[in-house]
């Protein structure tokens, strides 16, 4: 691993905590009504399947970071499907599209350098992960609803995962 | 058989309905009796068709049709403006032949359900996902589950519907359906419940059918892959899986073209045509709203549209260029334009045969040596022209350089010095010179007129535009010519005649106007042409010395340069020339435009007590000025108040104050004096010079008291003092003046009666009074006559 693999990791978090909301915002603007003005109906993060993240300061380091893994492996495969949706119900929408690549982008920097900390100071070579639902084959309004109700869980969990680095 | 067929009936006697639920569409198949088809019999059907939910019938339509023997059943297509699901549909059928005035019965009923909804897990909309035409109208339904009324059913963002939601199926009709921002609509339907499951949502994509392709034409580069292009037209709207499709076929295989589109500004597909000539390509755009086309029939060998040339070089003379270059197309005749940039602009298009080969060529005449070109070549097809490629790349040539063309324009500046004169010789390219080469040099050679020595000569740098050479007082003969590499250029001439005594000419004033200095001169027979020369930078060493040549019959000119700039004097002298020889004729000074004077003059003042005289001896009225001088004008006022004086004119201030003002129109005239001034005042003045341009504002003034009036102060004392003292003394002195001017008893000592010499008696005068005979006789007893 790099000499400052940790401190990149953190950082990273701190990106990803800081761009989620305008992300999460951004995304209902371009879905069109009725999902700004009905999010909390619509976008209850319930509905999807999302990775706990039960650790806080005090839990151990190698719990934390298996957790951080399951959470950011789950959200590259969502942002993946998100995405892919978005090309195609709203390829105009640039600003969208840009945020969600810069946000994959950052994500599978964090699962390189998660990969490597696992390996190299716990042993980890596997984890298991759960990616959900996917979104291919369903109706227009279930691939909005869906990127819409993760978005919303990520925004709520990313920052859990800020404060515990 | 005729009155058999009125009265007789053909009865529907088979009907069958199915349901194509993603097109909306009803499909119906019936039949009439076996008699009907053996008779070939012409038949109407009128076919009617009825919802569930409503007891009208929603349409009805008559189908016309000729039976035939196969017995085939007969079929109808009905499309449904609302979705098959949301409730039951009916068709029954009724016949009459042609021929025969009766219809028969109508069939029963026959009924496709709609959505069976007993094992819903919440309510449904149809259709589900739908990409609608903008300005369309599209129904909608939303299927509540069992028992369930559906409570709301609307459209996000919110359009004006006709809305239908009081039980279990609810109907939303949108007229016009419009585009919003965002690409989707979304529908929202709710039962009366709360819970999650008692909503459904749909997204409908909202776009436009594909535009038909825009200038679909297909070309070939060399007879064997062909490219068609087209513009896409306007936005669908519609993208990803939805997005338009283009396929291309060709009519006469009867193939799909395989080309894989690409569409940037413009769309293409390129495939390899193998030994066919004549194609028929129609290109299919698609989209789910709707599909055009568009075709080109061709013949390929009348579309060829070649390569670009390449690979140019060049064979240069001074004044041709033969340009090369090669072609990819073999085996195809082309024909070749050339276009030659000329460094002036001009653009020339020369044509070049046809030919097969893979190389050609082309000779430009009628250049000038020394020049820079731009050649750039297409072809196109020598039969059956389609279309110029695209140009090749640009290629600069120069050609080769010759002898210098046309001749200089010389003139010269002589200064006389001890024993000869200096001569400064400059030397520009008259408009009809050309260098025609790289490194030019001048040739600068002179020899006495009459021989007798060698010529001197001397080489000067292009850099360089005059020289100064050195000569007696010789007349001479003065040649320049400009060298390149090759040769040199005709040489100019001119004659420097004998050193003669300098004549003094007059110098003649002449006005500037917007566009330069209007010189005229007495024109003379004998010259074939006059020369004006002047310098740009007169104050100056060196002075930028200008020169201009005028023809025969010219008198006058206008000259104007860059470097004229108004309030600096430029003097002009005129020469006439006849075989190379000047005479100076004339000389001429002027202003492009006179400013007033840079300085007032500095005044030397003399003062009486009612006159004061201005001196201004040093004031300049040469070259310096920056106008010609035309006069002084004189300002005067009291301090305190406004001037009159006798003689003056009133001039007004700014300041509303009033000065006397006096003109002298003279300008060596450097003294003036102003009277009828009051003694004993304080006076502001000031001189100023003014010139064509005007004079510059009043700003300082000279202050001046005049001296009081001393002959005034001997007239008040003549005529006030002394009478007044004279006055005083007698009044003082009265008595004594009194006694010595008119005694009331006179003295007779004072007496001239008295005066006679035998009436003294020592000193005392005697009056014998025999002597005289008095008139009157008193006798006084006062104290002066005591006196007595």
């Amino acid at each position: 691993c790099r000499s400052n693999v940790q401190e990149q990791t953190r950082r990273q978090v701190a990106l990803l905590n800081a761009t989620a909301q305008d992300l999460f915002s951004l995304y209902l603007k371009c879905q069109g009504e009725p999902f700004s003005s009905e999010t909390d109906k619509l976008c209850n993060p319930s509905g999807v399947f999302f990775p706990a993240f039960r650790v806080n300061r005090t839990s151990e380091r190698k719990e934390v970071m298996v957790a951080m893994y399951k959470l950011f492996a789950f959200l590259n495969a969502s942002l993946g499907n998100i995405t892919r949706d978005q090309e195609e119900l709203n390829p105009t929408a640039k600003e969208l599209l840009d945020r969600l690549h810069n946000t994959t982008k950052t994500t599978r920097g964090l699962i390189s350098n998660l990969t490597c900390l696992l390996c190299k100071n716990y042993n980890v070579f596997q984890v298991d992960v759960s990616y959900g639902e996917s979104s291919k084959g369903k109706s227009a309004f279930k691939k909005k609803q869906q990127g819409c109700q993760v978005l919303r869980k990520y925004v709520q969990v990313i920052a859990q995962a800020a404060r515990v680095l | 058989l005729f009155v058999l067929l009125e009265s007789t009936v053909f009865p529907v006697n088979y009907l069958n309905i199915s349901k194509d639920l993603a097109l909306q569409r009803l499909l119906v198949e019936w039949d009439v009796g076996k008699s009907a088809h053996d008779a070939e019999l012409a038949m109407s059907f009128e076919i009617q068709v009825r919802r569930t939910d409503e007891t009208t019938t929603v349409w009805t339509e008559f189908h016309n049709v000729t039976l035939d023997k196969s017995g085939k059943p007969l079929h109808w297509v009905w499309d449904s403006d609302l979705p098959l699901e949301c409730m039951s549909h009916s068709v029954r059928i009724r016949s009459k032949a042609e021929a025969s005035k009766i219809w028969s019965q109508w069939s029963l009923w026959e009924t496709v359900l709609g959505l069976d909804t007993s094992n819903n897990s919440g309510p449904q909309i149809f259709p589900n996902e739908k990409i609608v035409e903008e300005g369309s109208d599209i129904t909608l339904c939303c299927i509540g589950r069992k028992d369930q009324i559906i409570k709301e059913f609307f459209l996000s963002p919110a359009v004006h519907v006709f809305n239908r939601t009081n039980s279990q199926v609810g109907l939303l009709t949108v007229k016009n359906v419009a585009r919003q921002k965002v690409p989707h609509i979304t529908v929202y339907c709710k039962e009366s419940c709360n819970e999650e499951q008692c909503y459904d949502q749909a997204v409908f994509f909202v776009g436009k059918p594909p535009d038909t392709p825009n200038d679909f034409s297909c070309q070939t580069q060399d007879m064997r892959t062909v490219t068609c292009t087209w513009s896409q037209g306007g936005d669908t709207y519609l993208y990803g899986r939805h997005s338009p499709k283009y396929t291309l076929s060709e009519e006469f295989s009867q193939k799909t073209v395989p080309c894989t589109v690409s569409c940037s500004e413009q769309c293409s597909c390129s495939w390899d045509i193998g030994q066919q000539r004549t194609c028929n390509i129609t290109v299919t755009v698609e989209n789910p709203l709707g599909k055009k086309t568009a075709t080109d029939v061709f013949d390929v060998t009348h579309r060829i549209y070649p390569a670009a040339p390449f690979q140019l070089w060049e064979e240069c003379t001074d004044t041709e260029i033969t340009l090369y270059w090669k072609h990819r197309n073999k085996g195809i005749e082309l024909f070749c334009q050339t276009e030659v940039l000329h460094p002036d602009g001009k653009v020339e298009l020369h044509n070049s045969s046809a030919t097969h080969l893979p190389y050609a060529s082309i000779t430009l005449g009628g250049l000038q040596p020394y020049t820079e070109y731009t050649a750039r070549v297409h072809c196109g097809a020598a039969k059956h022209f389609w279309r110029w490629s695209e140009w090749s790349e640009a290629r600069p040539i120069r050609t080769k350089e010759a002898t210098p063309s046309g001749k200089l324009d010389i003139w010269r500046e002589i200064t006389p010095v001890l024993g000869g004169r200096n001569v400064t010789l400059f030397w520009k390219q008259a408009p009809s010179f050309r260098a025609n080469g790289r490194s030019i040099s001048y040739e600068v050679t002179w020899e006495k007129v009459e021989g007798g020595s060698e010529p001197e000569s001397i080489s000067v740098s292009s850099v360089y535009n005059s020289t100064r050479i050195s000569i007696d007082n010789h007349s001479y003969i003065i040649s320049i010519m400009a060298k390149n590499n090759v040769n040199y250029s005709l040489p100019s001439v001119l004659i420097i005649p004998r050193a003669t005594g300098t004549e003094e000419l007059k110098e003649e004033q002449v006005n500037g106007t917007d566009d330069g200095i209007f010189i005229s001169w007495e024109p003379r027979h004998i010259y074939d042409s006059y020369i004006i020369d002047w310098c740009n930078f007169p104050m100056l060493q060196p002075c930028d010395l200008q020169w201009k040549r005028f023809g025969p019959n010219t008198s006058s000119a206008l000259i104007n340069s860059a470097a004229f700039v108004p309030g600096v004097r430029y003097n002009f002298r005129i020469y006439g020339s006849v075989a190379n020889r000047a005479s100076l004729l004339e000389k001429k000074t002027g202003y492009l435009r006179e400013l007033p004077p840079l300085h007032d003059p500095t005044v030397e003042v003399e003062l009486t007590f009612n006159a004061v005289t201005l001196s201004w001896d040093s004031y300049l009225t040469n070259e310096s000025q920056s106008g010609f001088i035309r006069g002084y004008h004189v300002y005067v006022s009291p301090i305190q108040e406004d001037c009159s004086l006798k003689g003056s004119k009133k001039h007004v201030l700014p300041d509303d104050s009033v000065l006397c003002k006096y003109t002298i129109e003279n300008p060596e005239e450097k003294r003036y004096t102003v009277k009828h001034l009051l003694s004993n005042t304080k006076y502001k003045l000031v001189v100023k010079a003014y010139t064509g341009g005007g004079e510059t504002p009043i700003v300082n003034f000279r202050y001046i008291d005049t001296p009081f009036n001393s002959n005034m102060l001997y007239l008040l004392v003549l005529l006030v003092i002394v009478p007044a003292l004279v006055a005083a003394v007698c009044r003082w002195k009265m008595k004594w003046v009194k006694e010595c001017c008119c005694p009331i008893i006179p003295s007779p000592n004072k007496s001239k009666v008295l005066s006679f010499k035998e009436f003294k008696i020592g000193s005392e005068k005697v009056l014998k009074i025999s002597d005289c005979i008095p008139d009157v006789l008193a006798v006084d007893n006062k104290a002066e006559a005591q006196k007595l």
